[in-house]
């Protein structure tokens, strides 16, 4: 091997850890939905599509600063997730509802989202402005500055929204109802506030995703599909609910997606996280950082 | 001799359907033999759905295993498209035995989640598998009836396959195993303390159900003479659950009634182009949040 493969290597194993920091946005939104109402979001991918349009809007069409932009589309994708949880999820713990319940909602809910958009924004691909310069050099290496960037951004609101999760009041409480919602219950807890702070946190992130993305792989109304797949099968292969496992699962995809497309083959870079899942099913079915809810 | 209501209804349902052809056109009989091709997805998505509360997000794409296994056989080795059509159906089943062997020995929503992952993949490898399956454009594919230019043929064998597959569903509904079927809907937890294989059960309602996509997928394949990965994109998917939740979930005429009125409703829906969709998938957010019985359950609740 020589020294320029290896090289090569490791500026892969940079990108997949750089991809896999903007997955993580997803993932940990959908392990925080998973762990607090034990349901999974089908329309997560759509949050991310919404987060991309309204930043893409609020730069272009309203000519508002890109960074105060990207605050007001966190915000009102926080405030869409708490209003979609109090609309269409709340019944599942009122009326007692089946599993499937937030299933074919959530799907109903992604599918009226994505073909909502093709009508209101029509069927074609746009590109937002940069927010970055093209290329970074880091130390050997240059890479792309958008993908820098975002990564690096991404990296900051997981460390936040991690020390909001473990250390703050109202972390805990969501940890708590996550644990044992009637325990929750019990104490004083607020169970059903939680349900939609975890549904907003989840909405915002995910928006977050797609407002920092957004120039990296244009926007199109079907552009959070591949991003919402990816969410589910790492917080599959993280372990369902896990938050840890969540971010971790999330780089090992970027670097098995990143090292896949240029060892084996580019275009099924986006078939290795099936491969992933049914290994995953196969060997390990509660995840990496999961433990076995029951043995029966 | 005497006929339950319930019978007397199927019987003149069944001799109006039989009679459809002398009564309409052309144009929409067409449009009811395609209603009957999603009338088979549904209900028998419904069987997974409804009855044992097991979710498919890959019906559509069970589906066009089906088309594209019959038309790939027809097209390379010509084999009889009869034939092709019941290899067809026999590749989803095989596919989706090992899918639901690997995602339904475990509780939660992991069918879901891999047949989910599962469409999208297999659209990623019809369309990047140019030289066998012309990507996105489609592969032709001979018709079933050759030499056939009415409808009518078409619309027959449509309503065979439908028939078929009601009288399977409504016979393994009252067999021991939709019993099973409906006590793992109801407690998993129960019917396996009263000694239910629930994982066997689970697998034979998934296999079953995507036998009866790919044997639809295959007529459909012949029918239209078109194979593209649009049978199996996930808007199709969108099309088979509103139809199932309109109609009524777990119930063996609803998923029918729902496929035929969304159907004909989107022959009329068609000028205002994509609103239909949004629409449509309102439509599944709207019913299971205020109406989840759908127009079966209402109805019949209506004359009890």
């Amino acid at each position: 091997m020589t020294l320029q493969s290896i090289l090569f290597f490791m500026e892969q194993l940079l990108y997949g850890i750089l991809i896999g920091l903007n997955y993580s946005l997803m993932a940990l939104g959908l392990s925080l939905i998973f762990g607090v109402m034990r349901i999974v979001n089908f329309a997560h991918g759509e949050l991310f599509m919404l987060g991309g349009y309204i930043s893409y809007f609020l730069i272009t069409s309203l000519k508002i600063h890109p960074i105060l932009a990207f605050f007001i589309t966190v915000l009102a994708l926080f405030i869409l997730g708490f209003a979609i949880e109090k609309s269409l999820i709340r019944p599942l713990f009122t009326e007692n509802l089946g599993d499937e319940y937030p299933i074919i909602i959530t799907f109903g809910l992604s599918t009226f989202l994505v073909n909502l958009a093709i009508v209101a924004f029509g069927p074609e691909f746009r590109r937002p402005p940069r927010f970055a310069p093209v290329k970074v050099n880091l130390l050997l290496w240059t890479v792309s500055g958008d993908k820098f960037y975002a990564a690096i951004i991404a990296l900051a609101i997981i460390i936040v929204t991690y020390i909001f999760i473990r250390k703050t009041k109202t972390g805990i409480a969501l940890q708590a109802t996550a644990q044992d919602r009637i325990g929750a219950y019990i104490v004083g807890i607020d169970v059903f506030k939680m349900n939609g702070l975890a549904m907003g946190i989840a909405a915002a992130l995910a928006g977050a995703a797609g407002a920092i993305l957004a120039p990296v792989f244009l926007l199109y109304p079907m552009c959070g599909t591949i991003p919402g797949l990816k969410g589910f099968v790492i917080i599959v292969l993280g372990g369902m609910g896990s938050i840890e496992g969540s971010i971790i699962s999330s780089i090992i995809l970027g670097v098995i997606e990143s090292l896949g497309s240029v060892y084996i083959s580019a275009p099924y870079r986006d078939v290795y996280s099936f491969l992933v899942l049914v290994a995953v099913l196969l060997f390990r079915p509660q995840g990496l950082f999961g433990v076995r809810e029951r043995r029966v | 001799m005497k006929i339950s209501r319930e019978k007397l209804s199927i019987l003149i349902i069944f001799i109006f359907a039989l009679l459809l052809p002398f009564l309409i056109g052309e144009y929409w009989l067409y449009v009811i033999a395609i209603a009957y091709y999603y009338g088979v997805l549904a209900s028998t998505w419904n069987l997974l759905a409804g009855y044992a509360g097991q979710f498919s997000f890959g019906h559509a794409a069970f589906a066009s295993i089906g088309a594209y296994t019959s038309a790939l056989l027809v097209l390379n080795i010509g084999i009889p498209i009869p034939l092709a059509m019941l290899s067809g159906a026999l590749m989803s089943m095989i596919l989706s035995t090992l899918i639901g062997v690997m995602s339904l020995r475990l509780r939660g929503p992991y069918l879901a989640l891999s047949t989910l992952a599962f469409s999208e993949i297999l659209r990623i490898v019809l369309v990047v598998n140019y030289k066998y399956t012309r990507g996105d454009l489609g592969l032709s594919t001979p018709p079933l009836l050759p030499g056939v230019v009415s409808v009518i043929p078409y619309y027959y064998v449509a309503l065979l396959i439908l028939v078929i597959t009601l009288i399977t569903l409504r016979w393994l509904i009252n067999q021991p195993l939709g019993l099973f079927l409906q006590a793992i809907r109801e407690n998993e937890d129960a019917a396996q303390a009263l000694g239910v294989n629930t994982n066997k059960y689970k697998i034979i309602a998934f296999a079953v159900s995507c036998f009866f996509a790919g044997l639809a997928g295959g007529f459909y394949a012949h029918f239209i003479q078109l194979v593209s990965p649009h049978i199996g994109a996930l808007h199709e998917m969108t099309l088979i659950i509103a139809m199932t939740v309109l109609g009524g979930m777990g119930t063996l005429w609803g998923p029918i009634i729902g496929a035929i009125i969304l159907r004909i409703a989107s022959e009329y829906l068609r000028e205002y182009g994509m609103y239909h969709a949004v629409i449509f998938a309102a439509l599944i957010v709207v019913m299971m949040r205020f109406a989840r019985r759908g127009i079966y359950g209402l109805i019949y609740g209506k004359i009890r």
